[in-house]
């Protein structure tokens, strides 16, 4: 079975490896998937990349196997496919990674205070907080290709981000935000926590996407005609 | 205010005895169900709806005290089905203070007149009176008339005779704020009790009633209104002050589900004490073979609208041992629960 692996930033998918497609902006990162589906006729596609975090009980790097993606503001609920999806618990669970299968939610700005993610929190139960998810599911489900998604969380429920990231859209877009973070040292120890998140993330994701792939790889679906190959 | 010094100061020896052990997940409140028998058929209540031969079968005293020995949680929270049914009741609640656990003894009070000469009191004894409302709505949710009065009855004599006594109060979408402002002020004020519990009903499938179940936003909506009133201050709250603010949703918490294991008539019961999704043989087997991880609100639909203090409470508790400051700033306000009246 053919496995994509992507993540919306080149930073993400470098931390995942080198197999791992990085799909750019967000304005991008639809006609990035598709013409990557094009290309490579997956089976099975993996979202990979980082998410604050929503549920306490969640550290920097916890993973978060979603079970359940939502859109914040939008009826749009997706679930993957229940058979992949449990071999993929048990991957991940014989792996003795540290991980939850819980929600996941997808909204257009990132979450910065302690006040939006409860908010969060309350309203989605979700365990994590993204921006590209959603749409990228989206493109996978109309293409009729199985999908899995697997967050790190960067930063946790109780911490507050630097304010300059209220902005932030995508890394081709971050050299003003450099140039605010060089003119405010107050945020630099945020920073500096932030890119402490970052590495413990990336390290989550390095151990768990391949498990997780190995389990892509090896689920036929159901609908499948194995002999015909 | 609720909670008195000696069990404050006893759950936060064994609460730093666990943390220099290094142990990641250990019991609070020990959940013994000695049966599921009752004599109510309360409208939220999805306990009871078992075949007449599980109803039939009660746990020994012994069977009890050793369930308490072999999990090690310093509280035991009796409940069921009716404990007051239990023909052997006064001789477990006997055992477990004689263990020097602090016995919360829950019963909806039918029949509690008439164990108060047998059992006796002690300030490890806590006798928890299960009270929905003023005698209207109480009525009607544990669908039988003439129960409040009872209960009302029954808890003044325990008062009299010296028993510490405890509400324990279910809040449904019938329970409007005012209404149960006015059913704390009666509890705290003119019947005297010692501390109150308050939890939001936990959405049983198998409840007589599936119409009287909040969902999660609804149920933070209405704790904030009864929790925000200026008579909030002098009501004496069982309760750690981060979950009360947890149930107004000002505070983030995920479930702690190993924090109240469960022991019933059919085993240790996995894997909280709402869900009964299967049975382990030993404390040990419950403790080591749950996949904890999958429970808890996002993790299993089950558990979107549970707040109950039977996940939470746990969760507040730890988060006060990991931010002293927050702890100490709540045990000012929770503990000292000399007898109020």
């Amino acid at each position: 079975m053919s496995v994509l692996i992507v993540a919306p930033t080149k930073r993400e998918a470098r931390g995942v490896g080198e197999k791992c497609v990085a799909l750019g902006a967000r304005d991008k990162s639809i006609p990035s998937l598709e013409l990557a589906i094009a290309e490579r006729k997956p089976d099975t596609i993996i979202i990979a990349g980082v998410c604050g975090g929503l549920d306490p009980a969640l550290k920097k790097g916890s993973l978060v196997f979603a079970r359940q993606v939502e859109g914040v503001g939008t009826e749009s609920t997706f679930a993957p496919e229940k058979m992949i999806f449990e071999s993929g618990r048990r991957a991940l669970r014989s792996a003795g990674l540290s991980f939850v299968t819980s929600k996941l939610v997808t909204q257009q700005n990132v979450a910065v205070t302690t006040t939006e993610k409860l908010a969060l929190w309350n309203e989605y139960g979700a365990a994590g907080v993204d921006m590209e998810t959603l749409p990228l599911i989206q493109v996978a489900e109309k293409a009729n290709i199985r999908w899995l998604v697997l967050r790190a969380v960067i930063d946790t429920a109780s911490t507050t981000l630097p304010e300059t990231l209220s902005n932030w859209e995508n890394e081709e877009h971050e050299r003003g935000i450099k140039l605010k973070i060089l003119q405010n040292p107050s945020e630099w120890k945020k920073y500096l926590q932030l890119a402490h998140g970052l590495r413990l993330a990336l390290k989550s994701l390095r151990v768990g996407v391949p498990i997780i792939q190995k389990v892509a790889e090896d689920t036929v679906s159901l609908d499948m005609d194995i002999l015909a190959q | 205010m609720g909670v008195p010094l000696r069990q404050a100061l006893v759950v936060a020896k064994y609460l730093m005895a666990q943390k220099l052990r290094g142990k990641k997940r250990f019991p609070l409140v020990l959940m013994l169900e000695p049966l599921y028998r009752c004599n109510l058929e309360c409208e939220g209540c999805g306990k009871i709806q078992h075949p007449e031969e599980i109803l039939n079968t009660y746990l020994s005293p012994e069977e009890c005290w050793e369930a308490t020995d072999e999990c090690g949680a310093p509280v035991v929270s009796i409940a069921g089905g009716e404990p007051l049914i239990h023909p052997e009741i006064d001789t477990i609640v006997e055992g477990l203070v004689q263990r020097k656990k602090f016995v919360y003894l829950c019963t909806n009070a039918i029949l509690l007149e008439r164990w108060l000469p047998k059992l006796k009191p002690s300030p490890y004894l806590t006798i928890s009176v299960h009270m929905d409302g003023m005698e209207k709505l109480h009525d009607a949710m544990v669908a039988r008339e003439g129960v409040f009065e009872k209960a009302v009855k029954a808890i003044r004599k325990a008062k009299d005779l010296g028993y510490r006594v405890n509400t324990n109060t279910t809040v449904f979408n019938d329970s409007a704020p005012e209404g149960m402002r006015e059913l704390f002020n009666f509890l705290n004020d003119d019947l005297g009790v010692d501390g109150m519990m308050i939890s939001p009903g936990y959405d049983y499938p198998k409840a007589p009633n599936q119409k009287v179940f909040l969902n999660r936003p609804e149920m933070i909506k209405t704790f904030e209104t009864i929790l925000d009133s200026p008579e909030r201050k002098k009501w004496r709250f069982n309760h750690s002050p981060i979950f009360l603010k947890f149930l107004q949703g000002k505070k983030a918490m995920q479930c702690t589900a190993w924090g109240n294991p469960t022991r019933s008539v059919l085993g240790w019961q996995r894997p909280c004490y709402l869900m009964n999704e299967s049975y382990a043989d030993s404390f040990i087997e419950l403790m080591e073979e749950t996949e904890w991880d999958r429970y808890g609100f996002g993790r299993d639909a089950r558990c979107t609208n549970c707040m109950a203090h039977c996940g939470y409470e746990a969760t507040a508790v730890g988060s006060m041992l990991e931010n002293p400051l927050e702890g100490l700033k709540a045990a000012a306000s929770t503990i000292g629960g000399g007898p109020s009246k």
